[in-house]
């Protein structure tokens, strides 16, 4: 018996995958017939419109209809395996993207030009006792012609740009299409998926409702049975699903839509805040593991979120944390000093101290070579940090609360659907609140990131000697003043006396707060670690110099190299400011990193030269001292015509203290024209001009008040950047004496 | 508590951040490469192959790091081993992607190799077979990194005879030596190279045949044991397997006729047919590149690329050949080499051409259609193809001759405004128009362009993105319109267009300021500069001079000639209005680096002349 059976696996195995290849083929073509009659069989009168409605033929693109249809069943299985019998769950689903659409011209004709697909994919393990893994996606397409006649597409010359036995993609060049053409395509996915952790059973969607072409017709029908649970929300005034019981207790959600706006470009919006949208959740009862797997279904999300959250803190109980009570002592003389330091100190050199051990000390303790502006750019999970800190604060009894917050750039608090959608931040609580958070490696302690400003939060506050015991409570995060966030520019500009038509500028650039845009740019870990390090040791402290390794002396090689880009990068900044390529950058330099809140603003500077700002006219020469301010695009009136609010990045400032040598033997004109004052409720904007001595000294200052301004604002918000708008291409005259 | 683990610290970090190659040109080097190269007969498939052995040695100079390693392969090449010194890695494969083919059969086997530290070396040896030698066309001798010493090692048997072309070897350290082996009765060429700088790729660069050191190879002939094979010998033999390719497909004649009548209904003349016909490709065909087996080579079926609506050069150029045979035309294939490459027929081989296109001979002249060209009007051609010489079907025979060179006067962009001071705006009507590449060009971009979106991208493009020129009543011609220069009428309103300064106007006069700031870094520019085609501009700008003003002070003129480019501007006072002229003409767009300080010079004077204004005072 052993032997026939041992027999049977080894035919399997030496024949197994032909005849299934062989099988398998005939069994997709099969599959694909089946649901193509059943698609194709569908007269929805939505999918069998031919004739746009008058004025859609100036759209690139109108999709006539377009739906998505889920039908998913998971049960529970008897399975024999980890050599035991044991439950797992299968999960049959099949979801089907059909989409009718009107081809108007040539750029829609690229963008409908071909399919790309996972033709199928099996990842299906064991061999006698199988777990099954398997995707198929089958196409159908074809085509109205302008004359009425279909013409159904043969998917099979497609081509197959992976095409393993149990992984192939395909793709497919849609033969025959023209503009003119209606396009009604399918792809349908189908997928047996069996696992111990009821994982296969999930799926999440995000359907936004709108696309780049207008929709005359959209549909959404999901379709689950009883072991599954669904959660879902509908943002941003997105209507309601319609749901309904079928005979065999399946569930139905469904949604039928008509006549959708296409997207329009605009300023300073904020997608999942501005536009209609359903995210939606489908998940096994038993499961655990995942956002909104729960069986309570009258806990909202957000307590779910506050839940999840409460539960990463208990577990966390269980690892080890750096000891950064015992290190801050070590900063002071003594134990009484550090008893008698104030709170905001303590934090500080708390905040510090950890940016130091994460993003310095755990790279350089690593084996390879991590240098250059990319190191700049890692990231820290902001909750494992939370909860390292909060362990911290709780040692050392520090009243301090647990922030939750959904960016404004992602959706609004109330939508929070995922996990990933919230990060976290902590509040110390004392005479004045104070904030740590925790983006990367340039964020100052007490700076909170511009995307958390004038948003909701949810406050979790621990409850008295227990670390993950919480009270709930709701705040709002303060909007840090445009006076905190600015950008300030000192220019010292002179005409070259060889070439008045060329000039010379003297460049040194501040930012402060949000306005911090340049410094994972221009500097490299070793310019701001020593400062860093500098702040979290005390003076009779330091630590003496380690011997360089040969690993060390690698990492000194390849900062010196990293270094060599960082000429470009300075150039780039000029660039990227004036819109032409900087000549002769000499003296360019960060004169101070910003890396503590100790010393919080960023500087740089730099000197070079620039055509193309002095214009030679008979004996005399046209500034165009507007230009100064760098590049700004005027408001066009596409933009003027505005429907949604305003989501601006941050409150701020941006000023520029511009001197200009007035050449020897001329005199300027034009310079009271360049004097303007404006004020309203959405900011502020001021020009004074004035010679002095040989000099023409311009101050510009603008101000946006707020991050955020309501539809009704707009007017007022485009007087400021008209009024800079002017300003940038104003000139003064240099008139020959 | 306890002291942290790094390791836990690490793990927090969740950038990404790769140990990656930094930038490789001195960090990494190649100390040695030994590429070996046999010509042998595989008498299983009764076919000359060449087994090939490369083996490099890559070296870390500097610091720690992993570098990409690839090697392409597909239906005619083999890689039949890979050996890594460093253990534990393994090379993946799969199809090779490339944006601008939707699909190829060319695969590639890819993996990181770490050089583990400062002065470690890694070596890398792939074994491939050539299984035609047909395709076995050429070795190159650079690298992505600078080489100390490489040997190339040729073992070519007697009863082959192989041609080795030595190009772009002036300038490197490259020796060569030969010695016969009697046991094998093959002659051992070698070929000795120290201090081989990187490629350098940079934009708008000669195609690397032009400017990378490599052996162009050209086998004729083998005769193994009395079997005789000829490859391309000579032309006619490169020119015969083609034409075996291309003699016998069949197309559905019937249906290419019904679509060439129904194409040429409205049409009269022949010269409007064929017209039609070209045009119709251009419209309706969409380029797709395929290279898959010998399709790399064999056109579809005429019909099916009808059928389609799309296909690649080959297939494009054998629908518009037979669209304009079913009319009675004689239409021919064409085989061509763009400019992307160095060679051209007098050194037969599969190298020498890259395109397809179609010729038609007509009345005595012949006329070039590559229907790939999406814009270009009947009779114009793109850069890439002037002068070209290319290889013209005609049965068993072939005509070699050259796609015709155009001049400037092909690519003409114009523009002309008419002016007048309003306040401190500036206003009036412009006429534009561009021909040949330069109207390839925008109606490639309109074209391309959603047609909700097109009015206000042309807009930009007319306004330089310049919100304070206005353009108002915006007529164009047809921008379906190939045969046809393309035109634009349009008011301008140039808003603070001018300034105002006590009694004076100051007035820029000119508004798009080509080339402004075009210097090339000599430091770092390693190649020629290859601008993508002929240029040919002209402005003019007329200026009604206010009533009560007069001109104080007209700008100075510039005037540039050499043999690669011309730059003029002129300002002339005529009566009551200043006349701004200005040409930039493009004769030669290949410039050369050694004339890179003379243009930046001309760019300098250019900038100057830009940065003047003409100024108007009060009478």
């Amino acid at each position: 018996m052993n032997k026939i059976f041992t027999l049977c696996i080894a035919l399997n195995l030496c024949f197994g995958p032909t005849l299934f290849a062989q099988k398998g083929d005939a069994t997709y073509a099969q599959k694909a017939a089946e649901i193509q009659a059943k698609v194709w069989g569908d007269k929805a009168p939505e999918f069998e419109v031919k004739t746009l409605p008058a004025g859609m033929e100036k759209e690139s693109a109108v999709i006539i209809a377009e739906y998505t249809n889920v039908e998913q069943a998971s049960n529970s299985r008897y399975k024999f395996a980890f050599a035991a019998s044991t439950s797992a769950t299968r999960t049959n689903r099949v979801t089907t993207y059909r989409e009718r659409v009107k081809i108007n011209d040539k750029a829609a004709l690229d963008d409908y030009s071909s399919l790309s697909y996972q033709k199928s994919l099996d990842r299906t393990q064991g061999l006698i006792n199988k777990t099954y893994n398997r995707k198929d996606t089958y196409i159908g397409v074809k085509l109205i012609k302008p004359d009425g006649k279909e013409v159904i597409v043969n998917t099979s010359e497609e081509v197959l740009t992976k095409n393993e036995d149990k992984d192939k993609r395909g793709k497919l060049a849609i033969p025959g299409l023209e503009v003119g053409d209606i396009m009604d395509y399918y792809t349908c996915k189908v997928e047996l998926v069996e696992d111990y952790a009821d994982k296969g059973g999930n799926s999440k969607y995000l359907f936004v409702l709108g696309s780049e072409y207008p929709i005359l017709s959209y549909q959404l029908n999901l379709q689950y049975n009883s072991k599954v649970t669904v959660n879902y929300i509908n943002a941003n005034k997105a209507p309601e699903f319609k749901e309904t019981t079928a005979a065999n207790g399946d569930k139905t959600y469904s949604l039928k839509l008509s006549n959708l706006p296409k997207y329009d470009d605009k300023l300073w919006t904020s997608s999942l805040r501005q536009y209609p949208y359903i995210e939606f959740n489908a998940s096994l009862e038993k499961s655990r593991g995942t956002f909104f797997g729960g069986k309570k279904k009258e806990m909202s999300r957000l307590d779910e979120a506050i839940k999840n959250y409460k539960q990463f803190f208990e577990l966390s109980k269980r690892y080890m944390f750096t000891d950064y009570k015992s290190d801050i002592k070590k900063y002071f003389d003594s134990g009484k000093d550090f008893k008698a330091a104030p709170q905001d100190t303590l934090m500080r050199i708390l905040y510090d101290k950890w940016k130091y051990s994460m993003y310095i000390t755990a790279f350089d303790n690593m084996a390879g070579v991590y240098v250059g502006t990319k190191r700049n750019k890692a990231r820290v999970q902001g909750r494992y940090a939370v909860m390292e800190i909060a362990h911290t604060l709780f040692d050392m009894e520090i009243d301090f609360d647990v922030l939750l917050v959904s960016p404004r750039t992602t959706s609004s608090l109330e939508n929070v659907f995922q996990e990933g959608d919230m990060e976290a931040m902590i509040r110390i609580n004392g005479d004045k609140k104070t904030y740590m958070c925790f983006d990367d490696v340039f964020t100052q302690f007490n700076e909170i990131p511009e995307q958390y400003q004038g948003e909701d939060a949810i406050v979790l506050t621990p409850k008295k000697r227990n670390f993950d015991k919480f009270e709930e409570s709701r705040a709002t995060i303060p909007v840090v003043p445009a006076k905190e966030n600015y950008l300030a520019s000192k220019m010292n500009v002179s005409l070259l006396p060889g070439n008045m038509q060329k000039i010379s500028i003297e460049r040194t650039i501040t930012e402060s707060g949000a306005m911090r845009g340049d410094q994972a740019d221009l500097m490299l870990t070793p310019d701001f670690a020593p400062v860093l390090k500098d702040v979290v040791t005390a003076d009779n402290k330091k630590e003496k110099k380690v011997k360089l390794t040969k690993l060390g002396m690698e990492i000194a090689s390849a900062t010196a190299k990293a270094r060599e880009e960082l000429t470009d990068n300075f150039k780039n900044e000029i660039s990227g400011e004036f819109g032409q390529d900087p000549q002769n950058l000499t003296k360019y330099a960060v004169t101070n990193v910003g890396i503590s809140s100790v010393s919080p603003e960023f500087g740089f500077t730099g000197t070079f030269e620039m055509d193309n700002f002095v214009k030679r006219a008979g004996n005399n020469y046209i500034f165009e001292a507007g230009k100064l301010i760098g590049l700004y695009n005027k408001i066009d009136d596409k933009q003027r015509d505005r429907k949604i609010d305003v989501y601006m990045p941050c409150a701020r400032t941006i000023s520029y203290d511009i001197n200009i040598a007035v050449p020897k033997g001329y005199q300027v004109k034009g310079v009271d024209e360049l004097n303007q004052q404006l004020k309203n409720e959405t900011g502020t904007l001021s020009i004074v001009a004035k010679v002095t001595g040989g000099s023409l000294n311009i101050q510009v200052s603008r101000t946006y008040a707020h991050n955020f301004e309501k539809l009704a604002q707009w007017p007022k918000l485009l007087e400021i950047m008209d009024g800079i708008g002017n300003f940038s291409s104003q000139k003064v005259l240099f008139e020959k004496i | 508590m306890h002291k942290v683990l790094t390791a836990i610290a690490t793990l927090l970090i969740i950038c990404g951040f790769k140990s990656s190659a930094t930038p490789k040109e001195k960090n990494i080097s190649i100390l040695s490469a030994n590429d070996y190269y046999e010509f042998v007969y595989n008498k299983k498939t009764q076919m000359v192959e060449v087994k090939q052995k490369l083996s490099t040695s890559y070296y870390c100079n500097d610091f720690r790091v992993e570098i990409p390693i690839s090697e392409t392969y597909n239906d005619q090449v083999s890689i039949d081993n890979v050996d890594i010194s460093v253990k534990n890695i393994k090379p993946e494969y799969s199809y090779y992607k490339d944006k601008d083919i939707f699909f190829s059969d060319e695969r590639i086997c890819y993996f990181r190799l770490p050089l583990e530290k400062k002065g470690a070396t890694s070596t890398v040896t792939f074994e491939e077979t050539v299984k035609d030698p047909k395709y076995f066309t050429s070795i190159f001798f650079s690298d992505d990194y600078k080489i100390t010493h490489k040997e190339v090692v040729l073992r070519i048997p007697r009863w082959i005879k192989v041609e080795l072309k030595e190009m772009n070897f002036v300038g490197y350290d490259i020796t060569k030596t030969s010695k016969y082996d009697s046991g094998k009765d093959a002659d051992i060429i070698t070929y000795s190279i120290n201090k081989l700088p990187a490629i350098e790729s940079e934009a708008n660069s000669p195609g690397p045949t032009y400017r990378v050191p490599h052996l162009f190879i050209l086998t004729k002939s083998s005769n193994f044991n009395g079997t005789e094979v000829t490859y391309f010998n000579e032309l006619k033999d490169q020119y015969g397997w083609y034409h075996q390719i291309t003699k016998d497909i069949v197309n559905k004649k019937e249906v290419l006729k019904a679509k060439a009548l129904d194409i040429t209904k409205n049409t009269t003349t022949d010269m409007a047919k064929i017209k039609a016909v070209f045009y119709w490709m251009q419209k309706n065909i969409h380029y797709l590149a395929f290279e898959n087996g010998m399709a790399g080579f064999a056109p579809e079926k005429a019909d099916e690329v009808l059928r389609k609506n799309y296909g690649d050069c080959k297939g494009m150029a054998h629908l518009t050949k037979q669209l304009l045979c079913s009319l009675g035309f004689d239409a021919r294939l064409c085989w061509i080499g763009t400019n992307h490459i160095a060679y051209d027929y007098s050194t037969p081989s599969l190298a020498v051409d890259n395109h397809m296109i179609c010729a038609l001979l007509y009345q005595g002249k012949t006329y070039f259609l590559d229907a790939t060209e999406t814009y270009i009007g009947f009779n114009e051609y793109a850069e890439r193809i002037q002068n070209r010489q290319v290889l013209i079907e005609d049965g068993d025979k072939y005509i070699l001759t050259r796609v015709p060179a155009t001049t400037v006067t092909q690519n003409l962009d114009r523009e002309k405004r008419l002016l007048a001071i309003n306040g401190n705006d500036l206003q009036g009507t412009a006429e534009h128009l561009w021909k040949g590449e330069e109207k390839e060009n925008i109606l490639g971009n309109l074209n391309d362009t959603k047609i909700d979106k097109a009015s206000e991208a042309f807009n930009k493009y007319l306004s330089n993105h310049n919100n304070d020129y206005v353009i108002n009543n915006l007529v164009t011609s047809d921008v379906t319109d190939i045969d046809n220069d393309l035109k634009a009428n349009y008011g301008v309103n140039f808003k603070n267009g001018v300034s105002h300064f006590g009694k004076d106007y100051y007035v820029d006069m000119d508004f798009r300021k080509e080339f402004t700031g075009s210097n090339i870094d000599t430091a770092e520019r390693a190649n020629d500069y290859w601008f993508y085609y002929k240029m040919n501009i002209s402005r003019e700008t007329e200026l009604a001079i206010p009533v009560g003003y007069k001109v104080s002070s007209l700008p100075n003129g510039l005037s540039v000639q050499n043999d690669n480019y011309e730059f003029n501007i002129q300002y002339s006072n005529q009566g009551n209005k200043v006349l701004y002229k200005k040409t930039i003409v493009f004769k030669n767009p290949h410039l050369a680096k050694a004339k890179f300080v003379q243009w930046n010079n001309d760019i300098a004077k250019l900038t100057e002349t830009y940065n003047q204004q003409l100024v108007l005072t009060a009478q």
